[in-house]
C-alpha cells in the first residue's frame, strides 16, 4: 500500500470496500484496469470465484420501487428522500450521487441507471450504498486537486448534467450555480469569477472552458501570477485574469 | 698574380706581402681603409682606388680579421655620424631640414661606397656571423646617432609637424623636402616602417586629430550643414593629396580614418539635427546635391548611413502620419490619396537622385509608408475611391502609357495596405456603380487595373471582379436577343427597357429593396422576365430597383426637358402625373421606397440647382404647438427655408417654374462616401468574412498537420492570411475555441496547448 500514490490508495480502499477483497487482489485488479475503479470491480465480479457476497437483485428492485415516481420508471419526485436516507446532506454530494448513478438528466435516476449502478457497486441495501457514498465523499473532498483524478471525472461529468435537453452548452446562470456547488471550498476567488462573468460575459459556457477552468483553478490557487497568457487558455479565462489584475490588486 | 715560368700559379700578393708573418698587417690595412673612408665621408672620393681598397678589405677578411674590420668600421662610422649630428643640430631653423637631408644623402652615398669596398666582408664575414650588412649597419648608426639624437629627434618632428600645419593653413611648403625626409625615416626602419611610424606618423595622426577636432568645432558653429559638408569634402581631399605628395601610402587609410572621425563621426547628429539646414530641411526642400553629399560623407563612417536612414524614416513617418490623421484631408478622399502619392513621388525622386537607390534606405522608407498608411482605417476605402475617381474622370485624355504609370504608382501604395479585404469590398462596390451607371471612361483602363490587382493578389481576389465584367458583356447579348423578341411580339412595349442581368455571387450584396413600380414598367419587366426565363431555366430574377436609372421626358410650362434620374426618382416623379401635391408619407406609402433612400432621392430632386420638385413646409398654427424645423423661422411666419435634410412632415410640389439651360438634365442622387451606418455595415461584413477565412485557414492547416501546438498554429494562420489582412491573435484563439466546440478540433488530453484534428 505504501508504494501507491494517494489517488491510487483511495481507489484501493474503495475497491476493497465494495468487493471485500484483500489488498493484494485489489491492487492486482486495479492495475489491470488502469486504476479505473468501475472497470476493476466489473472485472472482479466477472470472475465467479470472487463471488463472495451474493447480490440480491430482488432487494434492489424493491428498493427502487420504494422511491420511484408515480408515473414513470425513475426516481425523481422522491429523489430528495432517497438522498436523505443515504445520509447525504449537501448539494455537492447530491450531484455526486447522480454521478455515481451515471444519470443523464439532472434530478432524475432512471430505472436502468439505478439497477445497473447498484449491481456494479454490489450494493443491495441502503446501508452499503451509504458506505459507498461515504468513501466517495472523502475522495471528492480532498483538497489536493492536482492528483485527484476522481474529482476531475466528477467535475467534467457535472457539466453534462447541467445541459438542458438538446443544448450543446450550459447557460451562464446554471454554470455559476454548478460551479458554486462543485468548487465551493476549492477556489478562493470564486465570487470574483462570478462577478466577472455576470458583468462581461453574458453568454453560456462551453465545455472546453468548463474543463479548462479546473486546470486554471489549480494554478490560480497557487498564485495567479503564475498564469501564462500564452498558454492556449480559452479567451474567457485570459479576460478574467486581466479583470482580476485590474480590480483586485 | 703573375705566373711563374715553371707554370705553377702562385699568389703573388700573399707571398709579396708576407702577410702571415706580419702582425701589423691588420692595423696597417685598417688605417688605410680608415683614411679612405674618411675621404669618402668628406665627399672626396674621386682620388681613391677602388680596386686597392677592395683588395685591402678582402685581405683582412681572408686573414681572419673580419671582426676587427667590422668593429672598427662600426666605431668609425659611429664617431663620424656623431659629428654630423652635431653639425645638423647647430643649424638654424630654416636650414635644419636641409642640413639633415643633405647629411642623409651624403651618408647614403658614403655607405654605398663603403659597402662596395667592403663587399667581400659583406658577403662572407657578415653572413657567416649573422651580422647586419654594411649598409644596414650604416642605417642603424644613422638612426641612432642622427635621427634619434636628442637634439635632433624632437626638433625634426616639430619641424615636420609645423610644416604640415602651415600647409593646412594655406601656406606653400617644400613638399619635396618633406618627401625626402619621410623617405629617410622609412628607410631607417630597415625592414619595417617602424621608425617612420613611431617618429612621425603617430604624432602626425595625433596632431591631425586635434587639429580637425578644433576646426570642426569652429566650423560646426558657424556653418550651415551644406556648407560644413562642402568644407569637409575639401579637407578630406586635401589630406589625400598630402599623402600622395609626401606621405607614405600606408598612412592613407589611417589618416582618412582620423579625419573622418573628427570631421564627420563626431558631428553626425549635430549636422543632421541642424535647424534650417539639417537633414530634415534638406528633405523638405528637395536639396538633392546636399543630400547626395551627406550620403557620400556619411557612408565613410560606420553607422553614418544608419543614422541618416533612421532620421529619414522617422521624419517620413511623421509627415505621413500628419497627412493620414489630418481631419481636413481625410474628409476629401481625393486629396488624401493624392497627397500620399505626391509624398511617394517625392521620396522616390530623392532615393533615386540623392541616395543612390540604396536598398536599405528604400526598405526603411517603405516601412515608414506602410506604418502610417495603416494608421487610418479608412485608407483602403480611400484608395478605392481614388481609383474610382481616376477611372471615371481623371484619366480622360491620358495616353495608355501614362495610365499604366499612374496605376502602377497607386498599386505600389496598395501593396502596403494591410487590410486588403476591406479594399476589395469597397472596390467591388465602386466598380458595380461604375459599370451599372456607365461611368467608367475606358474599359481598357478598368481591365488594366484588374490585371494588376490579379498579379498583386492572386486569382481569387479578382475572380469576382472579372465575373462582373462578364455579366455586363452577357447582358448586352441578352439585350439584343430581347430586342428581337419584342419586335416579334404582338403588342409593342410602352417603354424602352434596358436590363443588366447580374450574377448574385459576383456583385456586392445589397438588400433587395422593394418598390412599387408603375404599371407600365411592370409590364416591360414581365416581358423581359418571360424572355429571359425561356432561355435560362431554373433561375430566379430579382429586380434591384435601387440600382437602376431612367430617362423621363418632363413637360414644363416653359420648356420640355429630358431628366436622367435614378429608378426611385422615376417612381416618385411619376406619382406627380396624377397628383400635383404629395406629402412625404404619401410618397412613402405609394412608392414603398425605404425611408433612407427616399430621403436621399427627394433631397436630390429638391436640390436648388435642379429643383424639379419644390418643398412646402407645413404651415404652423398660431398656437405653435409644433416646433418648426428650420431654425431661422420665427413662430407664426412660415417662409420655407431650405433645410439640408428632408423632414417627414414635408410636402412636395411639382415645380412648374423649373428652368435649365440644358435639354438633358442629370439629377445626381448617388452619394459616394458612406454614411456612418453604412460604414459600420461594411465593417461588420468584413469582420464576418474574416471569421470565416480564419476558420477555413485553421481547418486547412490542422487537416494537413494533424496535430499542432497553439502558438505554431496561430503563426501559421497569420502567415497564410497576411496577404489579405493581418488577423488578430486573440480572434484566432476565439475561432479555435469555436472550432473546438463544433468538434473540428480537440485539445490533446496530455497537453492543453496542443490541438488535434478531428476527422
Amino acid at each position: 500500500m505504501n508504494r501507491l500514490s494517494s489517488d491510487q490508495k483511495i481507489k484501493c480502499t474503495e475497491f476493497m470496500s465494495i468487493t471485500q477483497a484483500t489488498e493484494a487482489k485489489a491492487i492486482q485488479y486495479l492495475k489491470d484496469a488502469s486504476w479505473r475503479t468501475d472497470a476493476a470491480v466489473d472485472n472482479f465480479y466477472s470472475n465467479p470465484s470472487n463471488y463472495a457476497n451474493k447480490f440480491d437483485k430482488k432487494a434492489v428492485e424493491t428498493l427502487f420501487n420504494k422511491y420511484k415516481d408515480s408515473g414513470e420508471e425513475q426516481i425523481s419526485e422522491k429523489l430528495q428522500e432517497f438522498v436523505k436516507d443515504i445520509n447525504i446532506k449537501d448539494e455537492l454530494m447530491e450531484l455526486a450521487v447522480l454521478w455515481k448513478f451515471k444519470s443523464k438528466q439532472m434530478g432524475i435516476i432512471s430505472k436502468n441507471e439505478f439497477m445497473e449502478t447498484m449491481e456494479r457497486l454490489r450494493c443491495d441495501n441502503i446501508s452499503s450504498l451509504e458506505k459507498q457514498m461515504e468513501t466517495t465523499k472523502q475522495q471528492l473532498n480532498s483538497n489536493d486537486l492536482n492528483n485527484n483524478s476522481t474529482f476531475k471525472e466528477f467535475y467534467m461529468y457535472v457539466y453534462d448534467l447541467g445541459r438542458a435537453e438538446n443544448q450543446k452548452n450550459v447557460g451562464l446562470q446554471m454554470s455559476i450555480e454548478l460551479w458554486g456547488i462543485v468548487l465551493k471550498s476549492k477556489f478562493d476567488n470564486l465570487q470574483i469569477w462570478f462577478d466577472f462573468l455576470n458583468k462581461y460575459h453574458k453568454l453560456g459556457i462551453s465545455k472546453d472552458t468548463w474543463n479548462l477552468f479546473l486546470d486554471f483553478v489549480k494554478i490560480a490557487n497557487d498564485s495567479i501570477t503564475k498564469y501564462d497568457s500564452e498558454g492556449a487558455w480559452p479567451v474567457l479565462i485570459d479576460e478574467f485574469v486581466e479583470y482580476y489584475k485590474e480590480n483586485c490588486k | 698574380m703573375m705566373a711563374k715560368p715553371n707554370g705553377k700559379i702562385q699568389f703573388k700578393n700573399l707571398q709579396s706581402h708576407g702577410v702571415l708573418a706580419d702582425p701589423d698587417f691588420p692595423k696597417r690595412t685598417w688605417k688605410l681603409l680608415k683614411t679612405a673612408m674618411r675621404q669618402i665621408h668628406q665627399q672626396n672620393a674621386s682620388n681613391l682606388s677602388f680596386e686597392e681598397l677592395y683588395r685591402n678589405g678582402y685581405n683582412m677578411v681572408l686573414q681572419k680579421h673580419g671582426d676587427l674590420l667590422y668593429n672598427n668600421l662600426k666605431k668609425m662610422v659611429d664617431k663620424h655620424l656623431k659629428a654630423v649630428a652635431k653639425v645638423v643640430s647647430e643649424s638654424i631653423d630654416e636650414k635644419f631640414l636641409l642640413e639633415l637631408n643633405s647629411s642623409w644623402i651624403n651618408h647614403k652615398t658614403s655607405m654605398l661606397m663603403i659597402r662596395d669596398i667592403l663587399m667581400y666582408m659583406d658577403r662572407n664575414y657578415v653572413k657567416q656571423n649573422n651580422l647586419s650588412s654594411v649598409f644596414d649597419l650604416g642605417l642603424y648608426l644613422f638612426r641612432d646617432n642622427v635621427a634619434h639624437c636628442s637634439t635632433i629627434k624632437d626638433r625634426l618632428l616639430n619641424t615636420l609637424l609645423s610644416m604640415v600645419q602651415k600647409e593646412r593653413e594655406g601656406e606653400v611648403i617644400d613638399r619635396i623636402l618633406i618627401k625626402n625626409i619621410v623617405q629617410m625615416l622609412i628607410d631607417l626602419g630597415v625592414n619595417s616602417k617602424s621608425v617612420y611610424i613611431e617618429d612621425f606618423e603617430k604624432p602626425l595622426l595625433l596632431k591631425t586629430s586635434s587639429h580637425y577636432q578644433a576646426q570642426s568645432q569652429t566650423l560646426i558653429q558657424t556653418c550651415s550643414c551644406p556648407d560644413y559638408m562642402k568644407k569637409v569634402e575639401i579637407c578630406l581631399k586635401e589630406e589625400l593629396e598630402r599623402v600622395s605628395h609626401y606621405l607614405d601610402n600606408s598612412s592613407e587609410p589611417k589618416l582618412k580614418e582620423v579625419c573622418e572621425k573628427q570631421l564627420i563621426s563626431n558631428h553626425m547628429r549635430t549636422l543632421i539635427d541642424m535647424e534650417n539646414s539639417g537633414l530634415i530641411s534638406m528633405l523638405k526642400d528637395d536639396k538633392i546635391e546636399d543630400l547626395k553629399r551627406m550620403y557620400n560623407l556619411f557612408s565613410r563612417v560606420s553607422d553614418g548611413l544608419n543614422l541618416m536612414k533612421d532620421v529619414i524614416s522617422s521624419y517620413v513617418k511623421e509627415i505621413g502620419k500628419g497627412i493620414v490623421m489630418d481631419e481636413e484631408k481625410t474628409k476629401e478622399s481625393g486629396t488624401y490619396f493624392q497627397s500620399l502619392l505626391d509624398l511617394k513621388d517625392k521620396y522616390d525622386n530623392l532615393l533615386q537622385n540623392a541616395l543612390y537607390n540604396d536598398k536599405q534606405f528604400i526598405h526603411s522608407i517603405q516601412q515608414a509608408f506602410e506604418y502610417f498608411i495603416n494608421l487610418n482605417p479608412k485608407s483602403p476605402e480611400y484608395i478605392s475611391l481614388f481609383i474610382d475617381e481616376k477611372l471615371k474622370k481623371g484619366l480622360k485624355g491620358v495616353s495608355e502609357e501614362e495610365v499604366d504609370i499612374i496605376l502602377d504608382k497607386i498599386l505600389m501604395l496598395f501593396r502596403l495596405i494591410q487590410e486588403k479585404d476591406v479594399f476589395e469590398k469597397y472596390y467591388k462596390q465602386h466598380l458595380a456603380k461604375r459599370l451599372l451607371l456607365g461611368r467608367s471612361i475606358s474599359d481598357d483602363a478598368e481591365r488594366n487595373m484588374i490585371a494588376k490587382l490579379k498579379t498583386e493578389c492572386g486569382y481569387q481576389f479578382t475572380s469576382k471582379l472579372e465575373g462582373m465584367f462578364t455579366d455586363m458583356r452577357l447582358s448586352q447579348d441578352t439585350m439584343s436577343g430581347f430586342k428581337t423578341y419584342i419586335q416579334n411580339l404582338k403588342k409593342a412595349l410602352p417603354i424602352e427597357l434596358n436590363v443588366h442581368v447580374l450574377t448574385t455571387g459576383f456583385w456586392p450584396t445589397q438588400n433587395t429593396a422593394n418598390c412599387n413600380l408603375p404599371r407600365e414598367i411592370l409590364l416591360c419587366c414581365e416581358a423581359f422576365k418571360s424572355y429571359y426565363l425561356s432561355n435560362h431555366n431554373g433561375r430566379l430574377l430579382l429586380w434591384q430597383t435601387n440600382m437602376g436609372t431612367a430617362e423621363i421626358k418632363a413637360n414644363f410650362p416653359s420648356k420640355s426637358h429630358e431628366l436622367q434620374v435614378s429608378s426611385y426618382q422615376m417612381v416618385i416623379l411619376l406619382l406627380f402625373n396624377d397628383q400635383s401635391k404629395l406629402t412625404f408619407k404619401e410618397i412613402a406609402d405609394q412608392t414603398g421606397i425605404p425611408t433612407i433612400d427616399l430621403k436621399r432621392n427627394l433631397l436630390a430632386l429638391t436640390n436648388p440647382k435642379n429643383k424639379i420638385l419644390d418643398r412646402e413646409l407645413p404651415s404652423s398654427s398660431s398656437s405653435s404647438s409644433s416646433t418648426p424645423t428650420s431654425p431661422s423661422s420665427s413662430s407664426g411666419s412660415s417662409t420655407p427655408t431650405p433645410s439640408k435634410s428632408i423632414d417627414e412632415s414635408d410636402v412636395f410640389v411639382f415645380n412648374t417654374k423649373f428652368k435649365s439651360k440644358l435639354f438633358r438634365v442629370k439629377v445626381m442622387a448617388v452619394v459616394q462616401k458612406e454614411t456612418p451606418v453604412e460604414e459600420k455595415e461594411t465593417r461588420d461584413k468584413v469582420d464576418e468574412d474574416r471569421k470565416h477565412q480564419i476558420e477555413a485557414s485553421i481547418v486547412r492547416i490542422m487537416k494537413a498537420r494533424k496535430t499542432l501546438e497553439h502558438s505554431n498554429l496561430v503563426s501559421e494562420v497569420i502567415k497564410q492570411l497576411q496577404s489579405r489582412f493581418v488577423p488578430n491573435p486573440v480572434i484566432v484563439k476565439k475561432r479555435i475555441e469555436s472550432l473546438i466546440e463544433r468538434e473540428y478540433l480537440e485539445r490533446s488530453k496530455q497537453d492543453r496547448k496542443i490541438y488535434n484534428y478531428m476527422a
